[in-house]
């Protein structure tokens, strides 16, 4: 057997804020032959190879050469900078986070591009600053500022904010045209000012549309992201919330504050593509325990990686880490929901319905595949024969509450929205 | 007595191989619901009516399945073929052999045996593999719950849903558990019906609809299951009367050409273009990008392979010069292949703004030369050039100039 030697592909500077991207090596004729993380080597028998990395937007870039590989040697090859000298200096001196910037940053890299003598079929990507590092909390409403700043801005997108507990009003959906709805605000495009966390209370970003003739509210849930574990003090927990111009029905742009990488991970998720998704989640969960314990990670971005170990049925390992993870963020509603489907998945239908009974005194699931999840659980449980039933450890209580709960999702059911990856509910008027 | 829709039997040739276990079932004719040209007698499921696609969307795909084993396209060969369709005179006037290869009729005591020897056969063993179709009237709960219709569905029984099944029933009787531990880990699934919900279910506390399996839980679940659904939550499949439905339609393109990119294929020496769900997904919304607001890839491990091709699908390349003064200077664009150096010049589209050019998935550069020095000769990057990749490939050329 040949020995191995590998080969690594770096990103530019402006690029390092996305994190290890996913890597695709082709051999000479072009065939895909292996596929790995950026910076990360990745084994390969001796030959000639090109290699790409997959930005979060779908697009594909490529090394500028072609790197031939030795055994037992490791080759770097790089992938070329997004545009000019002149441009790049103007990406790197911003430390951006969340779309606010990023889009701020790309009317900027464009105009200077039309300046530029060089020519270029990519627009540039723009720094994001290390991952995990937190900026200052007054930052983040001074970027969104400058970037509003730079953009003319539409008018931006009336919403309001609707407090209250997902279930209670299943009774008469109606209810929530006139209950529990806060003072309107106006989302912008461009990024506004964080929004805080909070625990025990769920809330929904509430935006008005009309569909088919029909007046419509969409109500999205309400997530946050903070660091949890490590070392250094607790983060506040907030959320960058921002107004996707381009979608009709309207629909609001979730971005976190901490960590860019878990914005990536958040346009790959839009992009749809599990394969890329995949590749993104298992590199981080192989490391999430040791960061868990050392630097912290970011909240959202451990459900995302375990929500997408789950899609593609990747189960191993993912008990220990789930186990970790909930120990870190007890009061982060999609984690019973995690459980459920993991145990289930495992076979350990005992903690599957322990989790799921204490599931339905949390607030919301975040992500629609949460309450997909939970619902489906749940019915299974609930269609059990009754000797089946008995053998799960749940009191009549606890059966009562599923019934219940069962009930209140059905009802909630036909307005569930499942093209969104948060919780979203489109309710006629 | 034959088994129920049971069309194509490998299983006593094949042995102990593996195979594909495909089941189509395709409900048109609905016995009990008025014809789509009568006026609409009911509210609620009784304002369900027969339909005039679904028969000839299964028949479709069980010809491209076939066709798909010929070619050995398959990763594992077809093994069972299950066929059940109730089809309109509409349909057979489109594809007149349903007037004959119909299969047997989809009432819900024969769709049931015939699911249920379905999974008997995928249970011999984890390699094995399975592929289930319905294309006709469903209604949704949530999640993977979707009621899916009999040909014999009552809107006026005694019991609303007696000719009904739950897809989620099928999917979690298709997972591995105590009774077919063994069962094939590999199973995809195509749900080809509308997931809306009819105010009249709303009236009912607790809808049951007939099982075709146990509820169990199931064992450890490490299956690749992916569905498609036809429809997104709370939405309508669409069909033209007589033809396939938008969605298998979709479905029947993507499965002979959704790849994106070479590679060796598992368990083969040979490269080839694998075909998955995820793969599909992507091919659709780059042809379409009103797919993903129409269908739902769902389930479990989209990106197992499902079929691959041997050559490279061919691509319609649009590409679009920014500004538009360079791009009324270009004297010559085309893809040059990374491999093999072959040259494909692009065209300027008729009617569209979009410079044109046909060429087979691949690795390409895109050169661009002037007619005269108004900028200098453009040289792309490596270029991968698939189906996947959304149109216009835009370029801007020249600086300003």
């Amino acid at each position: 057997m040949s020995a191995n030697g590998h080969a690594i592909l770096s990103l530019p500077r402006e690029m390092e804020g996305l994190g290890r991207l996913p890597v695709r090596v082709r051999d000479s004729v072009g065939r895909l032959v292996s596929t790995g993380l950026s910076d990360t080597p990745i084994p390969l028998r001796q030959g000639q190879y090109q290699l790409s990395v997959q930005m979060p937007d779908g697009e594909e870039r490529f090394a500028n050469e072609t790197v031939s590989v030795r055994p037992r040697q490791t080759i770097e090859t790089y992938i070329p900078g997004p545009v000019s000298e002149a441009v790049t200096s103007i990406a790197r001196n911003m430390t951006a986070i969340g779309d606010a910037m990023i889009d701020a940053s790309q009317a900027m890299v464009a105009a200077a591009a039309a300046m530029a003598p060089a020519l270029e079929t990519k627009s540039a990507i723009p720094s994001f600053g290390d991952a995990g590092a937190a900026p200052p909390e007054d930052n983040l409403a001074d970027m969104a500022m400058m970037a509003r700043d730079v953009l003319p801005e539409p008018e931006g997108l009336n919403v309001c904010i609707w407090r209250g507990h997902w279930l209670d009003p299943m009774d008469d959906i109606k209810t929530v045209f006139t209950r529990g709805l806060g003072a309107p605000f106006k989302l912008h495009a461009a990024g506004d000012p964080p929004l805080p966390g909070e625990d025990g209370i769920d809330r929904f970003v509430v935006m008005h549309h009309m569909q088919d003739s029909t007046a419509m509210i969409r109500m999205t849930v309400v997530p946050w992201d903070e660091l949890i574990g490590g070392t250094a003090a607790r983060t506040p927990r907030q959320i960058a919330a921002s107004w996707r111009q381009d979608s009709q029905p309207p629909a609001v742009r979730f971005r976190s504050a901490y960590d860019s990488e878990t914005n990536a991970l958040l346009d790959f998720l839009d992009s749809g593509v599990l394969e890329t998704m995949q590749t993104v989640s298992s590199g981080f969960l192989a490391d999430a325990r040791a960061m868990l314990a050392t630097s912290g990670v970011s909240l959202l971005r451990g459900l995302l990686a375990t929500y997408i170990a789950l899609r593609s049925n990747q189960i191993e390992g993912l008990d220990a880490w789930l186990e970790d993870f909930a120990a870190h963020a007890p009061s982060c509603p999609d984690v019973h929901a995690l459980q459920v489907e993991l145990y289930a998945r495992l076979g350990d239908h005992a903690r599957a319905a322990k989790a799921l009974a204490a599931a339905f005194s949390d607030d919301c699931p975040w992500f629609r595949s949460g309450l997909a999840y939970l619902f489906e659980r749940m019915s299974l449980y609930l269609d059990l024969p009754a000797a089946k039933q008995a053998e799960l450890p749940l009191s009549h209580e606890d059966w009562d509450r599923m019934r219940a709960a069962r009930k209140r999702i059905a009802a909630l059911a036909p307005y569930f929205v499942s093209s969104q990856s948060f919780t979203t509910f489109d309710i006629p008027k | 007595m034959a088994e129920a829709g049971l069309i194509l039997d490998r299983r006593t040739e094949m042995g102990a191989a593996p195979g594909l276990h495909a089941i189509f079932i395709g409900i048109s004719d609905y016995a009990k619901l008025t014809h789509p040209e009568e006026d609409v007698a009911d509210e609620g499921m009784g304002a369900l009516q027969k339909l005039r696609s679904p028969a000839l969307s299964a028949f479709r795909m069980k010809e491209q399945f076939l066709l798909l084993d010929q070619g050995n396209r398959l990763f594992k060969p077809l093994k069972t073929v299950r066929f059940l369709t109730a089809p309109m005179p509409e349909e057979i006037q489109n594809e007149p052999r349903l007037a004959t290869d119909h299969g047997d009729l989809p009432v819900f005591a024969t769709l049931r045996d015939a699911i249920r020897n379905w999974r008997r056969d995928i249970a011999v063993g984890q390699e094995e593999q399975g592929l289930f179709q319905f294309s006709g009237h469903g209604v949704r709960i949530m999640g993977n719950s979707a009621i899916l219709l009999a040909a014999d569905f009552d809107p006026a029984g005694e019991v609303l849903l007696e000719n009904a099944f739950d897809f989620q029933n099928i999917f979690f009787g298709m997972a591995p558990n105590s009774k077919y531990p063994d069962i094939g880990r590999t199973q995809f699934y195509f749900v080809d019906a509308c997931r809306n919900k009819p105010d009249i279910l709303k009236e009912f506390e607790d809808l049951r609809p007939s099982q075709i399996f146990d509820v169990r839980s199931p064992d450890r679940d490490d299956r690749k299951a992916p569905v498609a659904y036809a429809a997104t939550n709370g939405g309508h499949a669409a069909a033209i009367a007589g033809q396939c439905t938008e969605f298998i339609d979709e479905m029947l393109w993507a499965l002979d050409s959704g790849s994106v990119s070479c590679q060796q294929l598992p368990g083969n020496a040979k490269s080839g273009w694998p075909i998955s769900f995820d793969t599909m997904k992507l091919c659709l919304n780059a042809r379409n990008l009103n797919a993903p607001k129409r269908f739902e890839f769902s389930g479990l491990g989209a990106e197992t392979l499902f079929t691959f091709r041997r050559d490279p699908p061919e691509v319609d390349v649009q590409l679009s010069f920014v500004p538009d003064e360079a791009d009324q200077k270009i004297g010559c664009a085309k893809l040059v292949n990374g491999d093999t150096n072959t040259e494909c010049g692009a065209l300027r589209g008729g009617a569209s703004r979009f410079w044109q050019v046909k060429v087979p998935s691949g690795l390409y550069r895109l050169s661009v030369e002037a007619e005269d020095d108004s900028f200098p000769k453009f040289q792309s990057m490596l270029e991968p050039i698939n189906l996947g990749r959304p149109m216009p490939w835009t370029v801007t050329l020249g600086g300003g100039t």
